[in-house]
């Protein structure tokens, strides 16, 4: 457990200081995830450990949201006039999206070889 | 009473109460969350939210000193975005079994799940804080608090918008998959994952462990994606 969230971090970090250090408009924190992305390729490689612990923190997202989240509630006036056209482009917007991405998706899949 | 109050005032103080607070309702978001029989439009962060609001309504501290003391729940986001690396890397082999299907649907799904939601706002005239809130809504949340916060969205809103699609998502995908007659449950996943992220992958497992796996699968590559072209998009514009 230590041991995966110490290299957790230390990619984090690593992720960080190269955003810090070259200005790529990506944060530490994707960045990171990247990196410690292209390692698990290059190694191809995954330990017990490092699975098990990136589940955890995964399985916990919700929560670790959930103080950001409630945010949503606290926004005030500066959202005057804003739900409605807010509320039609996600609605209108995702449905499109997924008709679109199902149409194409499955004109260009070949079946499936059993 | 006034010792009631003296109280409340000092446990505000810690990081201890709004802490405390969001396990709770937290805790109260999943357990109603299970009761229901696991709704796709109630996951565990809609819930909760719900019951933590009133929650934070009645102590006498605000938003801000709340969202303070609770910093040490959201700084594990930061690990948590970096550990998404291995489902990606763990899903990434399905991507041999169907390269084309899967980065042409990225390459098209990826800018229209975040574009088209744009157009529709800037032409009913959404301010610009609430189209840089919008712009990450089919990524998910960690990597859309990271994006909003570095465009200048407001981070509230951004996780609102991303779990409102999530529940979209989740119950939009199967709903057309029926009506358009489709039987590939790689299909079916991908575009859950591509548009709807983890709320949908979650969705996704509860149908097959295939349409899981692709589901994932398209939650990391949309996210990376997204996370290395919006901010250059922006970085244009501006």
């Amino acid at each position: 457990m230590i041991k995966a969230m110490t290299q957790i971090l230390l990619f984090w970090l690593l992720g960080e200081t190269l955003h810090y250090l070259t200005g790529i408009p990506i944060s530490g924190n994707v960045l990171g995830m990247l990196l410690l992305f292209l390692w698990l390729m290059i190694r191809q490689h995954l330990d017990d450990q490092l699975e098990r612990t990136s589940h955890t923190l995964i399985s916990l997202l919700s929560l670790l949201l959930l103080p950001g989240g409630v945010g949503l509630f606290f926004l005030g006036e500066r959202m005057q006039g804003q739900w409605l056209p807010l509320l039609l482009a996600v609605v209108i917007g995702t449905a499109v999206s997924i008709l679109i991405c199902l149409w194409l998706m499955r004109r260009l899949m070949p079946a499936e070889k059993h | 009473m006034e010792l009631l109050a003296g109280l409340i005032e000092h446990l505000a103080k810690t990081p201890l109460l709004p802490v405390a607070i969001t396990l709770l309702a937290f805790q109260g978001g999943v357990w109603l969350y299970q009761r229901l029989k696991r709704p796709p439009w109630l996951p565990p962060i809609v819930a909760g939210s719900l019951l933590l609001v009133p929650v934070i309504y009645l102590l006498p501290i605000n938003y801000q000193q709340y969202y303070q003391g609770a910093r040490w729940i959201s700084f594990l986001l930061g690990p948590a975005t970096v550990a998404l690396a291995i489902p990606l890397f763990l899903q990434f082999h399905h991507i041999r079994a169907a390269l084309i299907p899967i980065t042409v649907t990225l390459l098209v799904g990826a800018p229209l799940a975040a574009g088209l939601s744009l157009a529709i706002a800037w032409s009913l005239g959404a301010d610009t804080t609430v189209l840089l809130s919008l712009a990450p809504k089919s990524v998910t949340a960690p990597i859309a608090v990271s994006l909003t916060e570095q465009l200048g969205g407001l981070v509230g809103l951004a996780v609102g918008i991303v779990a409102l699609t999530g529940v979209l998502g989740s119950l939009l995908t199967p709903l057309f998959w029926r009506w358009i007659k489709g039987d590939d449950d790689r299909v079916l996943g991908f575009v859950m994952g591509l548009n709807g992220h983890g709320i949908a992958t979650a969705q996704a497992f509860e149908i097959s462990a295939k349409a899981g796996a692709f589901s994932s699968l398209a939650m990391g590559l949309t996210g990376a994606l997204t996370a290395l072209l919006l901010p250059l998009c922006f970085s244009l514009i501006s």
